[in-house]
């Protein structure tokens, strides 16, 4: 069985095959060798079989996509599950009625061609209807597809992706090689009949005539070409995330760990932005979308490092928020890659921190509390004032170690890529930390809280005050009546998406007043606008950023904003008309004021020093 | 003919000073006032930079010149909206109408920035940081000092720039007279307590004006306030009520720590309202943040007409400026609003 018009196919197919090939082998050789070493223990594991079942679940079904935006994964999913269909239906098909399974790939593609006409039992039927099935459900995904190109809010999308020639071509043929093989197949059934429910009746309906008898091949080149033409692009284009993709989930499932440095070339990067889609989840998730001058959104981030074009510019503008990384259905490490970038331009950069003083550890004071505000916190002073009220109404010992003097917890050293600064700054505090002898360290800033927890890798456990208050009311030591206040929660980046902290600031609040929605909360929460994560961004994009935020918290008219991070606090503050009090803040004024009534600035000492 | 109409809101210098020139001109004016008493920011001041004339000195000049048969002041009267009515513009406080005017002169000044948004210099948290305006109320011995008045030489600094020219606070203009406030501040503290040691905190020191250069001459070499170049970073409570601060010296390059027995504010000036723009009407608004101040159409020629005839603009409430020229302003507008007038008849 053998026509020339299998050869457009069979050699693209074959390039492709061998150019992923070179181009996997290569990538995989630049994996570390500890992360190579995983590969190979865990290749005949259960963890491959998890691997399959979960392309399976996000490469085909799209369930994640299918989740933020419906329409968006139907839309993945019947393209891609659709073609999966095909393609494994083709294949039973082929075995069904030759009994030969290893039968050459053209030959399930271009079956119908070859014989039009199936006959068996009652599995024939199943088969016919099977295969016009998958061929209808890939049609209708690529006319959601033409939909969205014509009007992205029709699929749910703010912000669709812009495409580059390269891409558009590769567009073009896969967008023609469904309705070719409609055609090419209608043709086949028109001529000598058979066919199923979708082929049959277009083929009688089109192509019945004596006429048509001259459209039949030449369909099926056309069919081919498509296909042919389509393969041979798919390792050039951005449908190299299909392939690589299932690649990536394989990868992952072998327990892959995070490579050091920004090598987007090799190794598990090059998977990681191959694998992007373009889907552009992340395009509504970011809080700076068409607002900043750049567009530095991880789509386009991911694009320009894939076509290995300038993009520190956009690894610095990004304000590393998380909102995206937290979206994307591929699940790449969005925010590791940027940080390595970052780390690329500042390896140069000047930072002198020899001045640090050694801290001398003459006794270890013990104390339930170690208090660490962090620097932010020093611009903070109520929060911190409140939260010391709150530790002595609750009759906690505690020591501020960084009250009189402190330095940075390195966080913000290490998002403007200066990692090796931020290691003297840990140094500094691990130090100053383990001179008390404390039960836990509580920090009220976020930004701390997550590098505590992330990096120290300190010998007491580490909580922020959300958390701690909220064990504090828990366990009786601190009551609080309920007020008839209305309050509206901020999520700071760094305390929900960082660090997966959503109940405790809520479960606290919920104690005093009734918690108001609003339509972006805990994961999908908005940045401040001010994250210390964005390098470049100029003052207006980020007060442009703030109202967005503010006028989403203000949403359901609460009485009070409240969020837990002393970068949030300020900055929504000078833009809001509702009061913006931190966490501690609002518990401490509830002590005093049954009616929830705010209070000005000049009654806080009073109420301290009562 | 009967007498034609104008209404000013704001009886503070801008809206006195044309008050007075308007009433002498011949026309009717109603004052409108929002607070019980005139006389704007200068009802809280003490003394005035570059001489160092009393304020209240200024104030009563002026009040005694608007009691004028033709001006009648109403206080306690926030007039939220302007609207035309064919020819003549209608006053109205919230919903009510209050008058019907030939022409309406915007003399609503500005406010002072809360100092209170940066919460890292602790004002409204420690009782030893003030604001300048507040300074003046300890000069007239209206409040009792935040220390103890017996101390051999308190310390104390003023920081200049707060809420002025900082794109986080959303005003990147400077507001052109607390440099020169600052310096006769510092001048008055040494009178005050002359053992003090007086430290300012400026980004640029802006002498524009004939004698601010002399004064701060005068305060360096004759009352050894120190100037130190550099923007504080915190304030944050010591011992007792004291506060310590921390900025940059700038020029020495090098980080600085002070204990301070006050801290002194130096609040800029922000817009006291924006001009909403309905189709007729204009409302008065409430500020929002980066708001700005009212903005004049033609700068240069002519910076005292809207684009709606029959309105007019004077004084701080279109950007800072100093007494002196406020007075000039005053007397300028009210020229361009009888020509105006004159005109329509
Ligand atoms: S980064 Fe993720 S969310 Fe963004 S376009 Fe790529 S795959 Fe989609
Ligand atoms: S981290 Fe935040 S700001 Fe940066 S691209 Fe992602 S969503 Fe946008
Ligand atoms: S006058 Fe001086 S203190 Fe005032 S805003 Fe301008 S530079 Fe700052």
């Amino acid at each position: 069985m053998f026509h020339p018009f299998v050869l457009p196919f069979s050699i693209g197919f074959t390039v492709m095959l061998v150019v992923l090939a070179v181009r996997y082998a290569y990538w995989l050789r630049g994996l570390s060798l500890v992360n190579r070493k995983r590969c190979l223990a865990n290749l005949f594991s259960i963890q491959t079989l998890r691997g399959v079942s979960e392309i399976l679940r996000e490469s085909l079904l799209h369930l994640k996509i299918y989740k933020t935006n419906p329409v968006l994964g139907f839309m993945h999913m019947s393209l891609a599950f659709g073609w999966f269909l095909l393609i494994v239906g083709g294949k039973l098909e082929t075995w069904y009625y030759t009994g030969d399974f290893a039968n050459p790939i053209y030959y399930a593609i271009f079956f119908r061609y070859f014989e039009p006409v199936t006959s068996g039992f009652w599995m024939n039927g199943v088969m016919v209807f099977f295969m016009d099935f998958s061929l209808l459900l890939v049609l209708t995904g690529l006319a959601l597809a033409l939909a969205k190109r014509i009007r992205k809010k029709l699929v749910g999308m703010q912000n669709t992706t812009r495409h580059s020639v390269g891409n558009r071509v590769a567009l073009t043929f896969l967008w023609l090689i469904f309705p070719l093989r409609l055609m090419a197949e209608s043709a086949t059934a028109g001529q000598h009949g058979g066919g199923g429910f979708l082929t049959a009746s277009f083929g009688e309906w089109l192509f019945s005539g004596t006429w048509a008898a001259s459209f039949e091949v030449p369909l099926w080149w056309a069919y081919s070409f498509s296909l042919g033409l389509f393969f041979l692009a798919l390792p050039f284009s951005r449908y190299l995330h299909i392939p690589t993709e299932m690649v990536l989930i394989l990868l992952k499932q072998w327990d892959i760990k995070q490579e050091t440095g920004f090598r987007p070339q090799k190794g598990l990067q090059a998977f990681e932005v191959h694998a992007c889609s373009s889907c552009g989840v992340c395009l509504d998730a970011c809080p700076g979308i068409n607002l900043a001058h750049d567009a530095f959104q991880a789509s386009y981030f991911v694009k320009a490092v894939r076509e290995n074009r300038e993009v520190q510019s956009l690894a610095t503008s990004c304000l590393n928020c998380g909102a995206c990384n937290s979206a994307c259905p591929v699940g790449i490490h969005l925010e590791g890659l940027r940080l390595d970038c970052r780390s690329q331009i500042f390896e140069q950069s000047q930072f002198n921190h020899s001045y640090l003083p050694v801290p001398m550890v003459l006794w270890r004071e013990t104390t339930e509390v170690i208090l660490y505000t962090g620097c932010m916190g020093r611009m903070q002073p109520k929060t911190s004032i409140a939260f010391k009220a709150l530790l002595t109404e609750a009759g906690i010992s505690f020591v501020h170690i960084d009250e009189k003097a402190g330095v940075c917890c390195g966080r913000p050293l290490a998002l403007a890529g200066a990692k090796d600064q931020a290691v003297k700054m840990m140094t500094y505090n691990r130090d100053l930390i383990n001179g008390h002898n404390g039960k836990v360290l509580v920090t009220t800033c976020p930004i701390c809280y997550r590098y505590f927890s992330e990096e120290y890798q300190l010998d007491i456990p580490v909580q922020h005050h959300s958390q701690f208050l909220w064990e504090l009311m828990n366990k009786g030591l601190l009551k609080r009546e309920m007020q008839t206040l209305k309050l509206a929660y901020h999520d700071p980046c760094d305390l929900g998406r960082g660090s997966g902290c959503y109940e405790p600031p809520r479960n606290v609040l919920s104690a005093i007043g009734q918690l108001v929605a609003n339509q972006k909360e805990r994961d999908k929460a908005l940045c401040c606008g001010n994250n210390l994560g964005s390098l470049s961004l100029t003052e207006t994009t980020r007060q442009q950023i703030t109202a967005k935020t503010v006028e989403v918290l203000t949403q359901n008219k609460p009485d009070y904003i409240v969020t837990a991070c002393p970068l949030c606090k300020p900055t929504l503050s000078k833009q809001s008309r509702v009061p913006v009090k931190d966490l501690a803040e609002l518990l401490l004024l509830t002590k005093h004021h049954a009616k929830g009534h705010p209070v000005s600035a000049q009654q806080y000492q009073k109420i301290l020093d009562s | 003919m009967t007498q034609q109409k104008v209404a000013i809101i704001g009886a503070g210098p801008a809206g006195l000073q044309s008050a007075i020139s308007l009433a002498e001109m011949g026309f009717l004016v109603q004052l409108f006032e929002k607070e019980k008493q005139p006389g704007g920011h200068l009802a809280h001041w003490h003394v005035l930079f570059p001489d160092r004339q009393p304020a209240n000195e200024v104030l009563d000049a002026l009040m005694i010149s608007a009691m004028n048969p033709n001006i009648s002041l109403i206080t306690g009267a926030e007039i939220s909206a302007i609207e035309p009515s064919g020819r003549k513009w209608q006053l109205k406080k919230a919903e009510t109408l209050i008058c019907e005017v030939d022409a309406v002169l915007l003399a609503s000044g500005f406010k002072l920035f809360d100092a209170a948004q940066k919460e890292e210099y602790g004002y409204g948290i420690y009782p030893a940081v003030v604001t300048s305006s507040e300074l003046e109320a300890l000069f007239m011995h209206q409040k009792p000092w935040p220390f103890n008045e017996n101390l051999e030489s308190p310390k104390i600094g003023l920081v200049h720039c707060v809420g002025s020219r900082d794109a986080k606070c959303g005003n990147l203009y400077c507001s052109k007279v607390c440099c020169v406030t600052a310096v006769k501040q510092a001048i008055e503290l040494k009178k005050t307590f002359p053992a003090a040691q007086v430290y300012s905190f400026y980004m640029d020191m802006r002498m524009f004006g004939l004698g601010y250069e002399e004064l701060y001459h005068q305060a360096q070499m004759e009352y050894r306030v120190q100037f130190i170049r550099g923007r504080l970073s915190e304030a944050s409570p010591a011992d007792g009520q004291r506060i310590q601060v921390k900025a940059e010296d700038t020029l020495m390059g090098r980080p600085l720590k002070l204990t301070l027995d006050m801290l002194v504010l130096m609040v800029g000036m922000t817009p006291s309202v924006v001009l909403g723009n309905g189709s007729a009407s204009v409302e008065l608004k409430k500020p929002m943040f980066a708001d700005g101040f009212v903005k004049m159409p033609g700068q240069a020629l002519d910076d005292s007409r809207l684009q709606k005839p029959g309105l007019f603009v004077a004084g701080a409430c279109k950007g800072p400026v100093t007494l002196p020229d406020v007075v000039k302003d005053a007397k300028a507008t009210a020229l361009d609003i009888c020509n105006y007038l004159t005109e329509v008849l």
